[in-house]
């Protein structure tokens, strides 16, 4: 179901971020665009979502913000990721596969799949 | 969180920014949308969809960010608004009582801020310090008796001034002073083509306005080349004084205008904002120190040499070096005195001790800080500080007591939203939540009342001079508030909005939790009424404090004005003249005068004219002069301090002065016999109870040649001042450069001589002339009287003013509290209670809170109560009839405003009551 819209699960939004700032230093817009790519379409971020985790990692110090010019020679704020926000991804990473993990480890068992 | 703060301090920048963040992605997403072919105006449109409302994301944002929600709290503000509109009455008594309250504050601190507290318009105002150095002991000389000197008191600090040589020693050797000024003021008559006025100058070293780091607004300012005689007239304007009499004229710089109608050059005018070394002094201009020569009163001006070691006249000030306090440079500019003490002690040659009279002065040399407002007292902050602190502790409690109105009329909004407030608890809304309306209401409600204080402060500034009895305001003091003030009124409001909520709103919400609403709601009002009767109580009291004040107040000024003047101010009128200041010379100044004499009997009505160097109640000081006690009772070679006057033949007489021994002066007195008249305290000071009557006093010279032929009645210089040590001499028209000389006119009963008539017989005798300060006498001895009479005034205003706000609380608690229990007095009725029980009912509620109201207030103003004592004349401020007085006000106050709801309470329908149930 790769076209499917999904609601993005509570916390993973900041994940996201992380990962895609980890790559290069984009704007807001070029984020968004970069999750829908990423999660192949599955994921929509909000604006009224993003900017707010953004501004939040930056009060933060994972990100720091410059302005620079744009693809087609606007003015954009770009976000970069900085060395804790590195430190960050990481964390946020192995917490992120833990869950999963655990979620799936607990999903599989009998006593949950309806086959006991 | 200190990154949270910081955000907040840069909370435009982020705001800015992110309004361009978001336009920059909109333009981003509409770039895509172009690319896809669409049209610039669909494109935007789609992008502004996607985004989702730039105010949401912002507002999202903000919350991150630790912005202020600004969209929540304009709610709050609309909220608050809407509710104060709503109730417009409520809101404008509010404001308006506030306002006033706030508006005296503001000009009260104005005042008090020009005169006192602030910092002089001088570079780096704390290194500046006045410089107290007692007078060097005199040289002896051989042959002669007594020594005279000359002395300026400073009257605030009852200080001597320092002798020049004594200045520029300490100037020169003393390490810690980086440099010295001295100064000295002169009043001087300005001529400058219009009629002649008179105007206050300053005489300043040449290195006064360096020292003050005081820069020229137009030419230049003095410098040290124009110390010398040589350096011819130059005379530097103030501001003011070019606004005021050559309207900012550049060309003033060419013109030349005549001080005591000698010629001068004006080569600058000061800097704006720069009005002297002392905060009310406000001189008008300033001329070097030699030109003291023209300048002084001609008293001083006859033997006036800068350098004379005995002429102890001028306020020396100094900057300190970098780095060294008050207290180092104290312990080190006094080492240098005390070397400098000990060569003239030694120079001085026999007697080696001090006189006893220059012991007095102490033989320290003590520095205070001279840059500030407040420490170089003029004469009229000396004047207003006791008076102008004491109101305005008076209106800053008169704002209590108001706040503690708006403060109670919340508390019953409160208990009538009090279900809301707890059902909002209830849904789970943070106490803040609730609590910020509230808040944003109270300061809303404080800060438009600021704002109509300051305006009111500055409607009013024309007051002022009314008030404080003259003419003009210095230049640089003024009630009219300026940012300086408009700030701290703000922060007042502010202060004052927080605790008007704190005193209701916290106490409202306190303690209403979410269990058992109902039963909460009832305690909590239980528990705000015990607080609002606390509130008015202490209404109650503070406005006892205020009016057992103003009580004290009124009776001393009725005492004051029951001082026994010593002579008849009625029907009697004074003026001074000094031709002189015109110009002439001795000679003709004396015939001038006894023309001027003669002329003024040509008024119709006038029935006596005597002249005098001193007049009751004209607050000038006079001469001053120390004499040895030769022939006195005092302990032998001591000097007493006397002043000295001259009158003319028949002058007790005419002024109505009793004659208490011997005679008065006669014609025959005026020509040549060494004859005097003392007053009473000089009589017996001098002379004991022995008959001085044919004693001989060294009165003119060093000689005891003058023979005492009377003793009249002491006349006080104002009600409180004891009277000085007095003698007159014979008035001689032939006397040179004795000063100015006052005329006292006597006229018959229904007679009114005006200033005009005056001046138009001085005129015959010579056009050039000016006359000063023509008046009625009672007119100058009810002048006297006037700070007391103003604070007796305006204290009274406020004490009623805060009495009749205490009515309001009392009046607003009282119907609450019949309106609470309506059901209750219904029953009561129904029981049989009378009208009249049921009133007193009420009644006794009322008496309890004035009661406990007025003891409170009257300890609390036997402990702060002695404030008032130094504005107090013959009596402490502990008098019992003016705290009965105080009491019995408020009492009487109290009651009537319980009057009304008890009289509605005694007509409580016992049916309805009971149906309602």
């Amino acid at each position: 179901m790769p076209n499917a819209k999904t609601e993005l699960p509570r916390g993973t939004l900041d994940l996201l971020i992380l990962k895609v700032l980890a790559l290069e230093a984009l704007h807001g817009v070029g984020i968004s665009r970069r999750i829908h790519q990423i999660t192949n379409g599955a994921f929509q971020v909000s604006f009224g979502s993003l900017f707010p985790s953004l501004h939040r990692m930056e009060e933060s110090g994972w990100v720091v913000a410059e302005w620079r010019a744009s693809e087609n020679n606007r003015r954009a704020k770009y976000y970069k990721l900085t060395a804790s926000g590195r430190k960050r991804a990481a964390m946020e990473e192995r917490d992120w596969n833990r869950i999963v993990e655990v979620m799936t480890a607990a999903l599989r068992h009998p006593r949950t799949s309806g086959e006991g | 969180m200190f990154r949270r703060a910081i955000s907040f301090l840069r909370k435009r920048k982020v705001e800015q920014e992110l309004d361009d963040e978001l336009r920059a992605s909109i333009e981003l997403l509409a770039q895509e949308h172009l690319r896809r072919g669409l049209s610039p105006e669909e494109a935007v449109r789609l992008a502004r969809i996607e985004l989702g409302g730039i105010e949401q994301v912002k507002e999202q944002v903000r919350g991150v960010r630790g912005l202020p929600r600004i969209d929540s709290l304009m709610r709050d503000f609309r909220h608050a608004l809407r509710n104060l509109v709503r109730a417009p009455g409520f809101s404008m008594a509010v404001v308006a009582t506030l306002g006033v309250a706030l508006g005296a504050n503001a000009s009260l601190l104005a005042l008090l801020d020009r005169l006192i507290l602030r910092p002089l318009a001088v570079k780096e105002p704390a290194s500046l310090v006045i410089v107290n150095a007692p007078p060097l002991p005199a040289r002896r000389t051989q042959g002669v008796r007594g020594i005279r000197s000359t002395f300026r008191i400073d009257p605030s600090s009852n200080r001597p001034g320092v002798s020049y040589p004594l200045y520029a020693a300490l100037r020169s050797r003393t390490p810690v002073f980086s440099d010295a000024l001295a100064e000295m003021d002169a009043s001087v008559t300005l001529d400058s083509g219009g009629p002649p006025i008179s105007v206050r100058g300053q005489l300043v070293t040449g290195n006064y306005f360096e020292l003050l780091g005081v820069k020229a607004a137009l030419g230049r300012s003095l410098i040290p080349a124009d110390d010398g005689e040589s350096a011819g007239s130059p005379v530097v304007l103030s501001h003011g004084l070019w606004q005021r009499q050559f309207g900012g004229d550049a060309g003033i710089l060419s013109r030349t205008i005549r001080l005591n109608r000698h010629p001068v050059t004006v080569v600058g005018v000061t800097a704006e904002g720069f009005t002297g070394a002392a905060a009310g002094a406000a001189p008008d201009f300033y001329a070097p120190l030699h030109m003291g020569s023209v300048l002084l009163n001609p008293e001083l001006r006859e033997k006036f040499r800068v350098d004379d070691p005995n002429a102890h006249l001028y306020k020396v000030m100094a900057r300190l070096v970098r780095g060294v306090d008050l207290a180092q440079a104290e312990i080190a500019a006094n080492q240098v005195y005390q070397q400098i003490l000990a060569e003239a002690l030694a120079s001085a040659g026999r007697p080696v001790e001090r006189d006893p009279f220059f012991r007095r002065f102490g033989e320290r040399l003590q520095l205070s800080p001279g840059g500030y407002a407040s420490s170089n007292e003029s004469a009229l902050s000396h004047d207003l500080r006791t008076p102008l602190l004491l109101l305005m502790a008076m209106v800053g409690l008169v704002l209590v007591v108001a706040a503690g109105n708006v403060a109670n009329l919340f508390l019953a909004r409160g208990e009538a939203r009090s279900r809301e407030i707890a059902i909002r608890f209830a849904l789970g809304a943070s106490r803040w939540r609730v609590l910020r309306p509230l808040l944003v209401e109270s300061l809303l409600l404080t800060f438009t009342a600021g704002g109509l204080g300051l305006v009111l402060a500055r409607w009013t500034t024309w007051l002022a001079p009314v008030l404080l009895n003259v003419e003009r305001l210095p230049d640089g003091v003024t009630p009219a508030p300026d940012l300086r003030i408009a700030v701290a009124v703000l922060a007042l409001s502010m202060a004052l909005g927080i605790g008007i909520w704190a005193a209701s709103a916290l106490r409202a919400v306190a303690g209403v939790t979410l269990t058992g609403i109902a039963a909460q709601v009832q305690s909590g009002l239980r528990r705000t009424f015990y607080w609002r009767r606390a509130l008015v109580v202490t209404q109650a009291a503070l406005s006892v404090v205020l009016l057992c004040g103003s009580a004290v107040l009124s009776r001393s000024l009725i005492r004051l004005m029951s001082v026994d003047p010593g002579f008849s101010v009625d029907q009697r009128y004074s003026f001074w003249l000094d031709p002189a200041r015109s110009g002439f010379d001795p000679v003709r100044s004396s015939k001038i005068l006894s023309q001027v004499f003669d002329a003024l009997h040509t008024i119709p009505g006038v029935q006596g004219i005597s002249i005098a160097t001193q007049l009751p109640l004209s607050g000038r000081s006079d001469p001053g002069t120390f004499i040895s006690t030769d022939g006195c009772t005092v302990r032998e070679g001591e000097s007493i301090g006397i002043r000295i006057a001259h009158a003319s033949a028949g002058h007790f007489a005419n002024l109505g002065m009793a004659v208490i021994a011997g005679r008065e002066f006669s014609r025959d007195d005026m020509n040549g016999a060494k004859v005097a008249v003392i007053n009473e305290a000089f009589a017996r000071k001098c002379f004991g109870t022995n008959d001085p009557i044919g004693r001989l006093l060294p009165l003119e010279g060093d000689r005891a040649e003058s023979r005492v032929i009377g003793v009249v009645k002491d006349i006080k210089p104002s009600p409180r001042a004891p009277a000085p040590l007095r003698s007159y001499t014979p008035y001689r028209f032939r006397d040179p450069g004795e000063g100015e000389t006052g005329f006292a006119i006597r006229v018959g009963k229904g007679v009114r001589v005006t200033g005009e008539m005056v001046r138009q017989a001085v005129r015959r005798v010579e056009p050039s002339l000016a006359i000063d300060e023509f008046a009625p006498m009672a007119e100058q001895a009810a002048r006297a009287l006037s700070r007391d009479r103003m604070v007796a005034w305006v204290s009274a205003s406020f004490a009623i003013l805060a009495a009749l706000l205490c009515a309001i609380g009392i009046f607003g608690l009282t119907s609450f509290s019949v309106a609470r229990r309506t059901q209750e007095i219904g029953v009561r009725i129904t029981l049989g209670a009378t009208r009249a029980s049921i009133q007193w009912m009420v009644m006794r509620e009322v008496l309890l809170l004035s009661a406990v109201g007025c003891s409170i207030g009257i300890v609390a103003f036997f402990y702060g109560g002695r404030v008032l004592s130094t504005m107090l004349f013959d009596m402490t401020p502990i008098d019992p009839a003016s705290l009965a007085t105080g009491a019995l006000i408020l009492s009487g106050t109290a009651l009537l405003a319980g009057l009304v709801p008890a009289y509605r309470a005694a007509l409580v329908d016992p049916v309805r009551t009971l149906r309602q149930e």
